[in-house]
């Protein structure tokens, strides 16, 4: 890969430098001395002033439901059970609800919380009670209306797989603070849900930006435990006698990958010592512990809330967490309190812990998910069976919360009209979204580009405006 | 109404056809795929009188595809019966030649034949349009198969299908097929193409380092009747190719790509290249051709959720799992986790080019993947059976060489035997496990070396 050789040195000028314009600047000039070709892929120069140095992206896979959470809804409520007039559902697609309509008003009960006044409903009391670092914004819209295509829209800003996700795109143009950990890890709770890997793969960038799953159960990065017998002494010893035979090959031909390499090998013997105690929450207080409800012998949530904070501490760009069973067809009420009790009080936890640590403003933390759900009542389970009422898909109107990392906290953005069935106000494309998280980063979504087949290809496709009221 | 027929299958009588329950019918099984008739007599045909229209109506449910092919209906009158064909035998050499076929069949149900999707003509061309705005909904001008005017002309007399197109692309008149196929050859070979966007030879990809002799080389390949073993000689029996790949301070300054050709290739082998290599040095290596993919030890759980769906993953037996890493299965988003580390990719979008990086993740699975570790060992059993009376140092000498095809200096010597020493003097005792356990030290040490995944 030709722009390869000169990645130790953007690295390192980043890490001794930090990021502001004059680097970009400055390194756009060194960039060209080194290259000679002027077409080559260059992650380069995307790159503008940051506000925020990682992310934390709190991924609910299934959709959650803003009109029981987030967006209150009076008029639904009024409305419950009638037959949705005509004029809402004309030109609109539904997932699998079909037949005679009916409003579902939320049974949930919301309140105005902090000084911003945000509401948000009951099943969200730890939440509330950080409204006013939350900027909660009412109007997103995707274009894609089941799972695994809109997750992978969401990702990659393209409804089928093999386009890079965020998470790649952000690692190709900032790449890493810390080369003992992946620049993009991901964790999971509950079974891997939707679309899998596709969601954090690289596409088309090289393989070296994809997310890094790191696993709750085993090993949690892949080979990262010696074999059987062979001790961690034997091991230093070994990467002794690799090092020296290495540096006398180094001496003998000249390549610089050689030293890279040598390099390499001795990140790898600290992330044998590094991950696992990243991994281990046993030397977080018991205060901490509790602020999140984490339990360092499950793989919930709460404990994943506290991980990526730790990543995020030793410089890992994006941390993307998957939290699963939110797609609510039936049981609502039930299945909706259930889960909010699983994330409530950690993603709340998350905010306060980073707070009280300095790191909110330059931590970007995101909550949402692929869509929202209909305030239509869907009663049906997968075999035909009624069910108590749940909610379809529903892509034409829904929520997410941002905080920190150069976010306006205590801010309501977009409005949606009486039954929430459409955007009324301040719409929000998810191209919009993921320009505004690259913009944050201190990346120019419309310059931050990989030529692939022959044309330039952009996690934003040929849209995407940044969200500058959201900024701080 | 009374129903015959010339068979029935047990429980599903002909007369079920016409019992107005829709629960009941007629079948023929297992005698599939032959000619059967059914004869239904109306019960009262002085009720038809001069020109009647008679509804027909079939009803088939069965829904797995057995419905029926080369439907014929006829109407008679009188004695019937005589137009039956009841009686009508099938000849002998038929019923001969069916039996053999049943036969032949049987046989081939009974062998496992690899199978594999063939392109083919269909026999109607099927109409293209343009569509409006990129639309599929809005059909617009029909078109036909062509090439950009702006090239070289495509076929003035015959069918225009994907032979004539396959035709039209390696015509003396058109350079660039020779030219691309060249190209990546020569990237096989250096590690980079001619042309470096090996995937882009268009107003957008690079412009050839060595334009010349780029074409040079295309017209070799095509003159010699595309002959790639031969260009591959020619490119490796030249000066280029086996110049030493010896770095000096002035050209990694002056030409750290090595545009220049002024030295020979070096680069760190492909992800499918390493496990061969290593499997190769341990004497586990098996060279068996063709069949099924196989599956190597690869961490649990992996394809527990693939694109929404579960799969199972049974590790092959036998000398499978040593087998080259072109047979190692392609699981479209879950790919082979230590090809992953080493740049192959999750073929979810088509890559030309797979980039060659140096991480850390590469060297824990050379260090800790079972894969390597065992051949780690392996390399331990083949030093032993082929150096069994040697001394310590011609062992190490003899590993040395079969990892690396070049004696160890001095130093190199030295670093080996102290690594050995310290390790078995690190052991409690120097039983034959503490000696094996010393010996994988060196083994896994080869295998780690950049020398050893490199091509120089």
């Amino acid at each position: 890969m030709s722009f390869q050789p000169i990645e130790p040195d953007r690295r390192l000028f980043f890490r001794t430098s930090g990021l502001c314009l004059g680097t970009a600047t400055l390194m756009a000039l060194l960039h060209k001395s080194f290259s000679p070709a002027s077409n080559l892929n260059d992650p380069t120069r995307g790159i503008l002033r940051a506000r925020a140095k990682s992310v934390i992206y709190l991924h609910m896979i299934g959709a959650p439901s803003q009109l029981d959470l987030f967006d209150p809804k009076p008029e639904l409520v009024r409305h419950n059970n009638e037959v949705c007039p005509e004029s809402f559902l004309t030109g609109r697609k539904f997932a699998f609800i079909g037949g005679e309509m009916r409003l579902a008003g939320s049974r949930q009960k919301f309140a105005q919380h902090g000084e911003s006044g945000q509401s948000m409903s009951s099943l969200l009391p730890n939440l509330s009670r950080v409204a006013d670092d939350l900027c909660v914004v009412h109007s997103l819209h995707t274009d894609e209306i089941n799972h695994a295509p809109a997750q992978i829209f969401l990702h990659t800003g393209f409804g089928r797989g093999g386009r890079p996700s965020f998470g790649s795109w952000v690692s190709y143009g900032l790449g890493s603070e810390n080369e003992n950990l992946p620049t993009y890890v991901v964790l999971q709770s509950g079974t891997t849900g939707g679309a899998g890997s596709s969601m954090y793969s690289s596409g088309f960038l090289p393989s070296i930006h994809q997310g890094v799953p790191f696993r709750s159960q085993g090993e949690s990065v892949l080979y990262l435990t010696n074999p059987e017998g062979h001790s961690q002494d034997s091991r230093r010893r070994v990467l002794d006698a690799v090092g020296a035979l290495n540096e006398v090959h180094l001496a003998e031909v000249g390549d610089p990958e050689i030293a890279t390499r040598i390099r390499q090998y001795e990140m790898a013997y600290r992330m044998q010592t590094s991950v696992p105690e990243l991994m281990d929450l046993k030397d977080e207080t018991s205060e901490t512990l509790e602020l999140y409800g984490a339990d360092p012998a499950t793989g919930s949530f709460a404990n994943n809330c506290l991980l990526a904070r730790r990543l995020v501490e030793q410089g890992v760009r994006l941390v993307e967490l998957y939290d699963s069973d939110w797609d609510h067809h039936n049981n609502l009420d039930t299945r909706l309190t259930s889960k909010c009790k699983d994330i409530d009080q950690a993603a709340a936890a998350l905010i306060t812990d980073l707070k009280r640590k300095n790191m909110l403003d330059d931590t970007l933390v995101i909550w949402g998910s692929e869509f929202g759900r209909t305030p239509l009542a869907q009663g049906v389970d997968g075999n035909g069976n009624k069910t108590t009422s749940g909610r379809d898909h529903h892509k034409d109107a829904f929520t997410f919360w941002l905080a920190g990392g150069g976010i306006r906290g205590g801010m309501s953005y977009g409005k949606t009209d009486e039954f929430g069935f459409s955007v009324t106000e301040q719409p929000v494309h998810v191209h919009d979204l993921n320009a505004t998280v690259l913009h944050l980063l201190g990346l120019d979504h419309e310059r931050l580009t990989y030529k692939y087949q022959g044309r330039e290809f952009r996690l934003t496709d040929v849209a995407g405006n940044v969200m500058t009221e959201w900024l701080t | 109404m009374d129903a015959r027929a010339d068979y029935s299958q047990k429980n599903y009588d002909v007369r079920n056809a016409i019992d107005r329950d829709p629960k009941t019918a007629w079948a023929i099984g297992p005698q599939f795929q032959r000619s059967h008739w059914a004869a239904f007599r109306i019960s009262d045909p002085t009720a038809l009188r001069g020109a009647q229209r008679i509804t027909f109506e079939l009803v088939q449910n069965f829904g797995n595809a057995r419905t029926i092919g080369r439907f014929r209906i006829s109407a008679l009158v009188g004695d019937y019966e005589k137009s039956l064909p009841f009686e009508r035998k099938e000849p002998s050499h038929i019923s001969e030649l069916r039996k053999s076929l049943e036969v032949l069949e049987k046989e081939r149900d009974k062998k496992v034949v690899p199978k594999t999707l063939v392109m083919q003509e269909v026999q109607e061309k099927r109409s293209t349009t343009m569509f409006s705005r990129g639309d599929f909904r809005s059909p617009t001008e029909i078109v036909q198969p062509s090439t950009p005017e702006v090239l070289h002309p495509f076929l003035e007399t015959g069918d225009r299908n994907r032979l004539a197109l396959a035709k039209w692309l390696v015509s003396p008149e058109n350079p660039l097929v020779g030219r691309v196929v060249v190209n990546r050859l020569w990237a096989e070979i250096f590690g980079t193409g001619l042309v470096a966007t090996a995937e882009d030879f268009g107003l957008k990809g690079d412009l050839p380092s060595h334009p010349e002799l780029l074409d040079w080389l295309a017209a070799e390949l095509v003159e010699n009747g595309w002959s790639q073993k031969r260009l591959l000689r020619l490119i490796l029996t030249s000066k280029t190719y086996q110049q030493s790949s010896r770095i000096s301070n002035t050209a990694q300054e002056r030409d750290p790509n090595n545009q220049l050709l002024a030295r020979g290739p070096r680069f760190r082998l492909t992800a499918e290249g390493i496990r061969d290599n290593a499997l190769a040095i341990s004497a586990r290596l098996s060279l068996k051709q063709f069949g099924p993919s196989i599956r190597p030890p690869q961490p649990d759980g992996l394809w527990k959720k693939v694109g929404g769906q579960q799969y199972d993953y049974v590790v092959s037996s036998g000398e499978d799992p040593f087998r080259r890493g072109i047979y190692v299965v392609l699981k479209r988003m879950s790919p082979y986790p230590s090809f992953i580390n080493f740049d192959a990719t999750s073929r979810l979008a088509c890559r030309v080019n797979r980039g060659r990086s140096n991480t850390p993740l590469q060297a824990l699975t050379l260090l800790n993947d079972p894969v390597y570790v065992d051949a780690a060992k392996g390399l331990v059993e083949r030093v032993r059976s082929e150096r069994p009376e040697s001394s310590l140092l011609q062992q190490l000498v003899h590993a040395f060489r079969i990892a690396v095809i070049r004696p160890p200096s001095q130093r190199e010597c030295e670093t080996l035997q102290q690594l050995f020493e310290s390790e078995l003097s690190a052991k409690t005792s120097h039983s034959e496990q503490a000696h094996s356990e010393a010996w994988f030290a060196v083994a896994l040490t080869l295998l780690n070396l950049d020398e050893t995944i490199t091509k120089e």
